[in-house]
């Protein structure tokens, strides 16, 4: 795929070129620069300006872009209610949108029929601000529903609170996945148990996707069942894959140690840092990486005035897992009963024909919905925001049995 | 048992294919199936000497053309056509004005056709091909050569596989010659915009260097009818029953000449499956239906029907029934070449009898790789 990116506009501010950092020294003549002694809780606040200020400044590609039909920039988070919660010796930051009406919404019968409770896992190395814009999609297609999304351990505001060495085992993804939501569903819901009316949509990139599966798969299955997690399986109605191959993740794991070689981990600057993640197509959509990029840094004192951006989660931390995370997905995505499933893919690298054995067969079974976009990459919800949002709100109208009844013309089964 | 498969004959066993694929490691698989895809079938025979002991002697002892399979009974005729069909049947294409022709005159043949078209027995039934062109030249081996025997295709020729333009327009020109011996329904892949997700679109750009064979061909798809009615007793169709379709007769007041919808009673009937459970239900595929035995049973009554014959769902042998009167029949062996599944036609004799033909892709030497390129996932 060739991409073609202009270096010296993105996101409509100009840099000039070559001044990225290595990954372990930083460009002083670009630091951030700040009073000097700032305390942590200090310097954190000012990050946080920044970062809003990136937020809602134009950008050349919202020129470009905004002659497209439906287009939308945000120009502020979508998330309005966020939280702690603590488990395990982790303490996980959760971020969420719940609408302002929501007791409405629940009383409500006759108005509101469906309220539908997207729960987001994101991947490694990512966070839960890259759903930032397609939270804010959904919202816009529809505004009564509810999105929850946390850091998984050892990445974003997610914290380790009990000086314990963390397992990043993929069964400890699933055990803080399910803890999480079953405390985020209580707080949303005052801890009235969840109205019928609720459904519960999984959305999962990459290892995200292998932690939903698992959950959801974990969940059909278990005979025995606590009474929290009769709180709120039966109400899920979906599970949404992004880009997600089992073989293929398998297969790129061998190119990870190159990958982690190659990734910057320190930049002295916002717009140094949104460049860089663009111009390597981590990202491509600029409206989605001034989310999602800024909030996998944190800040630091670099010397006297001077700051600089650090990336919090450590990839070099994982390696040990790797082995844990995907092995067996395509075979309980496919098997997975009970419940409606999407696979979104990215259809770069020809990733129509990446399917592997197990989703082919399923799907050629007609087993779960596929949709691929071909103009984006791996981060497909961020990159074809609009698009995703639309499949996944569509997908979800679809399938939700409270919305339709399937209208016939037979007579004869009448 | 026959070696042909429909993976490309430099991924078998040479080595220096070996190193060919490893130093282009970046390189996307199709882009070098292209280059070697006017040789392959042919090229069968020259592999005698170190691959003897997996090849059928009787097989290798000429090369198969066209001729060998479809005109046993007639003498070579010289007409464009049947020039066109001996040149496909060698895996090669036609060029883009001939693919021009071939669709004007297509268009012309099927559109004189019925939404319902009406099939007389005996019949060979055939399911989903999905581009796997050599496997489509097995299947008429083992169902017998076409005119001798009719030929009822229920759809999905393209996508997926590396070879969607060699077979549609092998089938097309079949039609064109044959129309009363070969009937082509349209599948839900015969659709423009699920042919540029699926490949027969790149596929398209990669043979021709640009989009115009593919717009013919996706063209000519809204003429294709979208069932068939085997002797008023056998309803053929790609997919499956539609809530809003009692009865055949509604078959026949639909506008088919059109992109297929993403909703109503056309795209159920290319994109419904049955279902264990009865009545109707969400289809998980995102389009189309699920339909239980209830509903067929009663679709039957309503039309007097003995069966309902389709494809659309791989099943690993090749055929399977479902419900007491469905049987889906696909016939893509090895689908993209990963699955593993058998292939399967139907043959129905005059007095109704059917009988499954099933074959395999060959086992190859050493496995078929369908290499990919490996993305830097951030994970």
């Amino acid at each position: 795929m060739a991409k073609t990116s202009n270096t010296d506009n993105i996101g409509g501010f100009n840099l000039a070129p070559k001044q990225l950092l290595r990954q372990d020294t930083v460009d002083i003549t670009n630091c951030i620069i700040l009073e000097k002694e700032l305390s942590t809780i200090e310097m954190e606040n000012k990050y946080e300006n920044l970062k809003k200020q990136i937020y809602s400044e134009p950008s050349i590609s919202e020129n470009k872009k905004s002659k497209q039909p439906y287009y939308k920039c945000f120009k502020k988070s979508a998330f309005n209610n966020c939280f702690k919660v603590g488990h395990d010796g982790v303490s996980f930051q959760i971020n969420t949108y719940t609408p302002p009406n929501l007791e409405e919404i629940i009383e409500d019968d006759e108005k509101y029929k469906n309220i539908p409770i997207y729960v987001a896992v994101h991947g490694a190395g990512s966070s839960s601000y890259t759903f930032n814009t397609l939270c804010s999609h959904l919202k816009c297609l529809n505004p009564n529903m509810i999105f929850v999304s946390y850091d998984l351990r050892g990445h974003g505001k997610t914290i380790q609170t009990d000086k314990v060495n963390t397992s990043y085992n993929i069964s400890e993804f699933v055990e803080d996945t399910r803890c999480v939501l079953i405390h985020s569903l209580k707080k949303i819901f005052y801890n009235i148990s969840l109205p019928k009316k609720t459904s519960i949509i999984f959305i999962g990139h990459s290892l995200g996707g292998s932690i939903c599966t698992h959950l959801v798969a974990s969940t059909k299955e278990t005979q025995k069942k606590a009474k929290e997690e009769i709180y709120w399986e039966k109400n899920v109605l979906g599970l949404i894959l992004l880009d997600i191959i089992e073989e293929v993740a398998i297969d790129s794991l061998s190119q990870m140690a190159g990958v982690i070689q190659k990734t910057v981990n320190k930049f002295s600057n916002l717009k140094q840092c949104l460049k860089w993640h663009l111009e390597n197509h981590i990202v491509q959509n600029y409206d989605s990486a001034k989310f999602s990029v800024p909030y996998l840094f944190k800040i630091c004192h670099f010397e006297n005035n001077k700051y600089y951006l650090k990336r919090i989660t450590n990839l070099d931390d994982f390696q040990p897992y790797w082995n844990t995370w995907f092995t067996g997905l395509s075979d309980r995505f496919v098997n997975c009963r009970g419940v409606s499933k999407l696979l979104i893919l990215s259809g770069a690298d020809q990733r129509n024909q990446a399917l592997d054995k197990d989703l082919m067969i399923g799907q050629m079974q007609g087993k779960f919905q596929l949709n691929i976009f071909n103009n984006g990459g791996h981060f497909i919800h961020e990159d074809c925001d609009f698009n995703v949002a639309i499949t996944i709100d569509e997908f979800v109208k679809r399938n939700d049995n409270k919305l339709i009844a399937i209208k016939t013309n037979w007579k004869s089964l009448s | 048992m026959s070696v042909e498969t429909d993976i490309p004959m430099q991924e078998i066993g040479s080595s220096n294919n070996l190193e060919r694929s490893q130093s282009h490691e970046n390189d996307n698989i199709d882009l070098m199936i292209d280059t070697e895809t006017s040789k392959s079938f042919n090229s069968l025979h020259l592999l005698k000497g170190d691959k003897e002991n997996v090849l059928d002697d009787s097989f290798l002892q000429k090369p198969i053309t066209g001729k060998d399979l479809l005109f046993d009974h007639q003498s070579s005729s010289s007409s464009l056509i049947d020039r066109w069909i001996n040149k496909v049947s060698k895996c090669d294409v036609l060029s883009e004005e001939e693919v021009e022709k071939l669709c004007d005159m297509a268009k012309e043949v099927l559109n004189k056709e019925e939404n319902v078209q009406q099939v007389s027995l005996p019949v060979t039934i055939c399911g989903d091909v999905h581009g796997q062109f050599h496997d489509l030249m097995e299947l008429f081996k083992i169902g017998g050569p076409c005119p001798d025997n009719n030929y009822l295709f229920m759809g999905d020729y393209v996508d997926r596989g590396y070879y969607s333009v060699e077979t549609v327009t092998f089938l097309v020109c079949m039609k064109v010659r044959y129309p009363d011996r070969i009937t082509i329904l349209r599948g839900n892949h015969e659709s423009r915009q699920i042919t540029q997700v699926y490949g027969f679109y790149d596929e398209c750009l990669r043979k021709y260097g640009s989009a115009n064979v593919w717009r013919l061909f996706t063209d000519l798809f809204d003429s294709f009818p979208i069932t068939a009615l085997v002797a008023n007793k056998i309803f053929c169709l790609h997919g499956g029953l539609s809530p809003m379709i009692e009865n055949i007769d509604q078959i026949r007041d639909l506008n088919r000449h059109q992109e297929v919808p993403h909703e109503g009673p056309m795209c159920d009937l290319l994109w419904s499956d049955p279902d264990d459970r009865g009545g109707w239900g969400i289809s998980p595929r995102g389009a189309g239906f699920t339909f239980g035995q209830d509903i067929s049973e009663q679709f039957n009554h309503t039309n007097d029907l003995d069966l309902i014959a389709r494809a659309h769902q791989l099943v690993m042998e090749g055929f399977s029934w479902s419900h007491s009167s469905v049987v889906t029949i696909f016939s893509a062996p090895n689908y993209c070449y990963r699955c593993g599944n058998m292939s399967a036609l139907m043959q129905v004799d005059e007095t109704f009898n059917k009988k499954f033909l099933q074959f395999d892709a060959a086992v190859r030497p050493g496995e078929p790789t369908v290499s990919r390129k490996t993305p830097d996932y951030f994970l």
